[in-house]
């Protein structure tokens, strides 16, 4: 019965993802309840992923064109637009 | 009633959209291509703008369909991948699938709850991503940036659901990995 209910940490880690995508069925998500309370990696494997899928938000670019490249390509709109 | 103004675009939206572009292709190169495309997509279409949304919102619609198309050529021709990447969970975990010893994951000693004010964490987050292969990227961009729902990420690039899983896992424990080297190391 308790052979039953034990998850290695491999799938544990792959359990997470679906319990936050509401994909886990109920029998997974007790067998992941009670492998997350023994198992200390697994919960800051958890921890730490929802932390950087929040960060992940605050990413940003500072790509920019150069006045020449936006030139160069206002003209092409410019040009197409007479079309 | 909203207007366009194409003789405006590139002042106005050009570096908006490029950044947009750019943290979702990872090339800046690629995005600048994506911009151009798009404006110029936007004026073969402009009777289809209809008023009813802000010029802006219309071009950022456009770039994102440009997006998805450019992810799905790559995917194309990176699904071959997918069968290393199931092997390759051995980096990770032992024969009995536990965690192996040198890749315990460690206390990071902050509080996971809170954004984190410093820069340089966004620089070596960007890193990370940046490090994942194209395939593993692009599925995790469409997933976390984007909040796609993981039927839709499947269709579009053309991968199973099961892939899909093992895909979001090698890219989460790869990030988690490199971000404890990286960054807590500092």
């Amino acid at each position: 019965m308790l052979n039953k209910m034990m998850i290695t940490c491999e799938s544990a880690t792959i359990f997470v993802s679906q319990k936050e995508e509401h994909r886990l069925n109920l029998s997974n998500r007790i067998k992941l309840f009670f492998h997350l309370a023994m198992c200390k990696f697994c919960r800051l494997f958890e921890n730490q992923n929802q932390f950087i899928i929040h960060q992940l938000k605050h990413t940003t670019s500072n790509a920019s064109l150069s006045e020449i490249e936006k030139e160069v390509l206002q003209n092409k709109i410019n040009s197409e637009m007479k079309k | 009633m909203n207007k366009l103004q194409p003789e405006l675009w590139v002042k106005n939206y050009s570096d908006m959209l490029l950044r947009f572009a750019s943290i979702r292709t990872n090339n800046d190169e690629q995005a600048k291509d994506l911009v151009q495309e798009t404006f110029l997509a936007a004026l073969r279409n402009l009777e289809t703008f209809k008023g009813d949304i802000s010029e802006k919102n219309w071009l950022y619609f456009i770039l994102k369909n440009k997006i998805i198309d450019h992810y799905r050529k790559k995917a194309s021709s990176l699904v071959i991948d997918i069968e290393n990447l199931i092997e390759k969970s051995s980096d990770y975990f032992d024969d009995s699938g536990h965690w192996k010893e040198s890749t315990y994951p460690k206390e990071w000693g902050v509080s996971y709850s809170d954004p984190v004010e410093k820069e340089e964490f966004y620089e070596i987050l960007n890193q990370c991503t940046q490090k994942l292969s194209e395939l593993i990227r692009i599925v995790f961009t469409m997933k976390y940036l984007d909040d796609k729902e993981s039927e839709e990420i499947c269709k579009e690039l053309q991968i199973t659901s099961s892939n899909y899983w093992v895909i979001i896992h090698r890219a989460k424990l790869q990030i988690r990995k490199c971000l404890e080297k990286n960054w807590i190391a500092i």
